[in-house]
């Protein structure tokens, strides 16, 4: 968008009139021009053919008289002899002005008389008895008989260029003369007189002749195959125009018919035309004269006609400047008098409301201050309570910097001050002085005011010293208070440190408690394995050493006489003996193998896949000679198809702990009881293991806390608080499992493994731990 | 809204010069076209005007068009001057002219010094022969003609003869009668009077014919313009009018029958051109001259415009960075009207000429 460029009144009105005759004059000039233009072309066209004629018939007029002399010689030699004729015709050329040479020859061409300048007559002789049958104009005569004029052609007398003339003299002769060029040009010369058009004398085959430009285009063109040249030979209507050497023409053609010649003239064109010339220049003289005479004239004009106005402005500019009073200038406009009385009401207004808000400024309890909105901010104004914080009278601050002023308490004071505002702030604080000197802390905030179409800044100064100390003392109580702080923190970081040592001492009794456990259970099942192996090793045992009574018995006998029967009982003995051994010592053997099973699956870390059914029957095998001699009866109801990649040794553990706890607490003084070992997928795939018995259940105060070590209610009694730990650790850690326990007093408990087909890989350590 | 304005403004001004036709070739003429000599300047300059419209008609060298300068010399050595200064101002391509020895004298050293090259039609001069100057001949040497004409004129029988010379054309026909001479005396010829004379109004031919007839001969032979050979063909015609008459070539013109009438009747002359040509393009070139200037073109015509087209040629085939003259001498041979054109490194050329004589008022070509 383009800024719209702004004028001065007097120099609008004078730029408007000197426009206005600058178009006034264009449009009266080019109207001027086009109606008069065609007017001189007219007139110019029929000036060409007017000069042109008139030329052609002086030529002729002039060139009469050399006919008339022609005729006159004619029929005055006719009549003479030879040496009279010769005597005539030595008289005729005697100036050589008209005629340069004249001839009288015979119809066959030869020379009979010859007249010539006196110059070349001792030559006379010479030209006697030439022929002159070839000359054209010699032919031309003979075949007219009458009077002809020729082509410009090479004197043969004197090689001069000449014009030939020839009239028939009787019947048997003719006179041939040589009229010089120069003469005919005289004529043509006299008759052009003075004349604008330019005319040339055009020969038959198109040379040039003589022209009125002083001869300049003689011999240099042919114009024979010229448009207008043609159109004249063919009688058509000439061109408007022909051109030459640059230049336009209005043409004319006029044909001698004595001298066969064609007059051509030429009156310029367009602008070479000098009356058209002369109009275009009188026009674009005026036009620039008026516009030069406006050039003066309207700055005049203007400041004349603008004066009132300029009086009502340099007012309405005092008032601007706040003067006040003094009567508005009433001229002898009356539309300016109105609006001068419009503007003085509106500045009355105007001053009344100035006054309104200058009075609310200084009414103003924050000290504020105005400013243009770029550095350095010169105070354009201040109110009362600025005055009064800042100790500075009005008139000591008014148009000038706060450097000025002094109010910056340091330089690094203003610096910082103005690093703060350029960065954007509209905030900032700055220790200053007030007028006694004493240095004050004020907090400056700004916000920049639209005034018309400028742009203010206003600021508020606050008076931040007071706050600014109680903040200080603030800061102060609170430095001592983190002091404080960090000495109780200290303390109870050294309590901290007391009591982590004592964890740690924990920590180191309860992995000996754990170790203590671990050996109690080792115990456990040495003291089943033994029971277990001892009834069919004593069975064995047993056989054996009933067999060897035997045996000891049969020797007896042999001694004392042996008997068939005594044979046949010890056949028998042996038979049954035997036979008891060896089925107690295939249950041993199987026995042990069961125990190798166990003992490799608990005392190791191993991963493998297995069926969950085969564990839970192996350990409830390896556990059921402890429940041989008790009331209590285990049932597994765990399908096949339940296959675990997992850690059988810490599930089998797991398995054991929960089914020694039921044994040990549940079933604690009572006459009977069942464990039930149930196994299932739920319905999200989870395999879910559990154990249950109808117990005597965990009372609800103890249920929270039945998984944490050194639970139990049988401390001092056999129980470590561990088992229930361990199987929580086993399922948790190593198996990647979940257990939980769900008990009624009275009615029963149940654990609930819920354990992942794939344990976890990172259980690299020992499940029990 | 301003600058774009000025941005046409820019715009056109640029234009002005770039966008109009593009500059024509200006060649200049020097001939006579006012004295003595205008028969074969205006027959020459008329030849030059008909191969410059013929040429711009065909649009020109390279589109650009051909504009003549023509200058009259009016065969005198201060006009020629003038002349030849007047053309090296207008900065002139190149010159058609001069037509005789006498202004070549002139015209040539002012040429060369301005490095225009000059093509003359008609100068057989051997002084500007065998020179490496900016001077380009058209025509053979009078050294050629002159050795033919005795060759032709000893094998007719005249084995003595008179001559008469035009002194005012000196160096022609100096140069002329001493070729001549020689040639003629080594064939076992005999010039028994060569008599000068000025070319000039107040010479008497009849005492110069006189002073050829004072020693018996068997023919005479005259070395001048038409005109001089007119009017002393028309004096030996009264003296002797048995005695057979020659010309050199330079007075071959319409003029010389027309002023010499009867009186050249049996003149042996030799023509530049063959008169009787029926090659179309010979017969197309004389119809349009015929047309153009109604008037029957002179070898002055001829020779003017095959000058022309061999100019208006080298300057279609000049090249980048290569002078005109060069451009003559190297892209040879050209097409002239009746023989082809081609240039040696002096810009010399020879050319075929044709033995006439005039019978009936014609120019007949010898079988």
């Amino acid at each position: 968008m383009s800024k719209l460029r702004v004028w001065r009144l007097r120099s609008y009105l004078a730029a408007l009139l000197v426009v206005t005759i600058f178009v006034t004059f264009a449009i009266v000039g080019v109207s001027i021009l086009f109606l008069r233009i065609p007017q001189i072309e007219r007139a110019n066209r029929a000036e060409v053919v007017r000069d042109t004629n008139e030329i052609v018939d002086r030529v002729e007029i002039l060139l009469g008289s050399l006919e008339v002399r022609m005729e006159l010689l004619s029929e005055a030699v006719e009549t003479r002899d030879l040496v009279e004729a010769t005597a005539l015709l030595e008289r005729a050329a005697w100036d050589g002005k008209a005629i340069r040479a004249i001839y009288l020859a015979s119809n066959d061409g030869t020379v009979l008389a010859t007249g010539v300048v006196p110059a070349l007559r001792e030559h006379r002789t010479d030209l006697l008895g030439s022929d002159l049958s070839a000359s054209p104009l010699f032919r031309a005569v003979l075949a007219s008989r009458q009077m002809v004029w020729g082509d410009k052609f090479l004197s043969a007398l004197s090689g001069a260029v000449t014009v030939g003339m020839a009239y028939p003299v009787g019947r048997d002769r003719v006179l041939l003369a040589e009229v010089p060029l120069p003469y005919l040009l005289d004529t043509f010369q006299l008759a052009a007189g003075q004349r604008t058009a330019s005319i040339w004398l055009v020969d038959r085959t198109g040379e040039i002749v003589a022209d009125t430009d002083g001869g300049r285009h003689v011999g240099a063109v042919n114009v024979l195959n010229w448009p207008l040249m043609q159109a004249a030979l063919n009688f058509q209507p000439l061109p408007e125009v022909f051109s030459f050497d640059g230049r336009s023409y209005h043409p004319a053609v006029s044909h001698s018919n004595a001298l066969d010649w064609y007059f051509v003239g030429g009156m310029p064109a367009g602008l070479e035309n000098q009356d058209i010339r002369m109009l275009v220049l009188g026009i674009v003289s005026g036009f620039v004269g008026a516009v030069l005479v406006g050039l003066v004239m309207a700055p005049f004009w203007a400041s004349w006609l603008t004066r009132p106005l300029r009086g009502i402005v340099a007012r309405a500019g005092q008032i601007t400047q706040g003067a006040v009073g003094g009567p508005w200038p009433r001229g002898a406009i009356i539309e300016f008098n109105g609006l001068s009385a419009d503007i003085e009401k509106m500045a009355l207004t105007l001053q009344e409301r100035e006054q309104k808000f200058l009075a609310i400024f200084n009414a103003s309890p924050v000290p504020m201050s105005v400013t243009p909105i770029e550095f350095p901010y010169a105070l354009l104004d201040v109110n009362e309570a600025w005055c009064r914080d800042f100790g500075r009278p009005r008139e000591a601050v008014l148009g000038r910097t706060a450097t000025e002023i002094g109010l910056w308490r340091s330089p690094d004071d203003r610096t910082a001050m103005l690093d703060s505002l350029q960065q954007g702030h509209a905030v900032a604080e700055a220790w200053m002085l007030r007028g006694d000197g004493q240095a004050v802390l004020f907090q400056l905030s700004r916000r920049q005011a639209q005034v018309g179409t400028s742009f203010l800044m206003v600021w508020a100064a606050v008076d931040m010293t007071d706050m600014r100390r109680i903040s200080n003392e603030l800061r102060e109580l609170n430095t001592e208070l983190e002091a404080r702080v960090q000495l109780r923190t200290e303390a109870l970081a050294a309590a901290n440190l007391d009591l982590s040592g004592a964890v740690a001492t924990l920590r180191d009794t309860q992995g000996e408690l754990v170790r203590a456990e671990k050996m109690a259970a080792l115990g456990g099942l040495v003291a089943g394995v033994a029971h277990e192996l001892n009834t069919p090793l004593g069975n064995s045992l047993m056989a054996v050493t009933a067999l060897s009574d035997e045996v000891r018995q049969f020797r007896t006998l042999m001694l004392t006489g042996l008997r068939r029967s005594a044979l046949e009982s010890l056949l028998d003995s042996v038979e049954q003996a035997t036979d008891i051994a060896t089925r107690n010592l295939h249950r041993a053997a199987d026995l042990v193998t069961s125990f190798k099973q166990v003992a490799v699956d608990q005392t190791s870390s191993q991963r493998r896949h297995f069926e969950l059914r085969e564990v839970v029957d192996e350990m409830v095998a390896s556990l059921r000679p402890s429940f041989a001699c008790t009331p209590y009866k285990i049932q597994v109801d765990v399908p096949n198809g339940l296959r675990l990649d997992s850690y059988p040794g810490a599930l089998g553990q797991a398995i054991g702990n929960l089914i020694h706890n039921a044994v040990l607490h549940g079933f604690d003084g009572r006459a009977r009881g069942t464990v039930l070992i149930t196994g299932k997928r739920d319905e999200l795939g989870i395999v879910v293991l559990s154990v249950a018995d109808d117990g005597h259940g965990i009372p609800p105060d103890l249920l929270g806390r039945i998984f944490d070590p050194f639970v139990t209610t049988k401390m001092g009694r056999g129980g470590t608080g561990l088992g229930l730990h361990i199987a929580f650790n086993a399922v948790t850690h190593a198996l990647g499992g979940s257990l939980s326990v769900r008990s009624e007093v009275a009615v029963g408990t149940t654990f609930e493994m819920r354990l992942p087909d794939t344990a976890p890989r990172n259980s690299d350590g020992v499940p029990l731990a | 809204m301003n600058r774009r304005l000025w941005l046409a403004a820019l715009l056109l001004v640029g234009c002005l010069p770039g966008c109009g036709p593009p500059k024509a070739i200006h060649l200049g003429f020097i001939g006579s076209l006012s004295d003595r000599g205008s028969d074969t300047g205006e027959d020459g300059r008329n030849g030059m005007i008909l191969a410059v419209e013929q040429r711009n008609q065909a649009g020109g060298i390279h589109g650009r068009m051909v504009e003549m300068l023509v200058q009259d010399d009016g065969m005198e050595p201060v006009k020629s001057r003038q002349a030849i200064e007047a053309l090296v101002s207008a900065h002139v391509d190149a010159v058609v002219g001069p037509f005789s020895s006498a202004v070549a004298a002139v015209a040539v050293p002012l040429s060369n010094q301005a490095g225009i090259v000059m093509v003359s039609p008609t100068v057989t001069s051997t002084n500007f022969a065998g020179k490496d100057d900016f001077f380009i001949r058209i025509n053979r040497t009078t050294r050629d003609n002159a050795n033919e004409y005795a060759q032709l004129l000893y094998q007719r029988g005249q084995h003595r003869m008179a001559l008469a010379y035009d002194t005012r054309n000196a160096s022609y026909s100096l140069a002329w009668l001493n070729a001549f001479k020689l040639a003629y005396s080594a064939l076992g010829g005999q010039v028994v009077a060569a008599v000068a004379f000025e070319s000039d109004a107040r010479t008497g031919f009849g005492d110069v014919v006189r002073q050829m007839l004072v020693q018996p001969s068997q023919g005479l032979l005259f070395i001048g313009s038409a005109i001089d050979v007119a009017r002393l063909a028309q004096q030996a015609e009264k003296l002797a009018p048995q005695m057979p008459k020659s010309a050199a070539e330079r007075a071959s013109t319409e003029l010389l029958l027309q002023l010499g009438g009867r009186s050249v009747e049996g003149l042996l002359i030799a023509q530049a051109f063959n008169r009787d040509d029926s090659s179309e393009r010979y017969r197309s070139f004389h119809r349009a001259f015929l047309a153009r200037f109604a008037r029957e073109p002179g070898f002055s015509a001829v020779l003017s415009y095959d000058a022309t087209n061999v100019l208006c040629h080298a300057l279609e085939m000049q090249e980048q960075g290569q002078s005109l003259k060069d451009s003559i001498l190297q892209h040879g041979p050209f097409q002239g009207l009746q023989q082809n054109i081609q240039f040696d490194r002096f810009g010399d050329t020879a050319r075929k000429v044709f033995f006439t004589e005039v019978r009936g008022g014609k120019f007949v070509l010898l079988k």
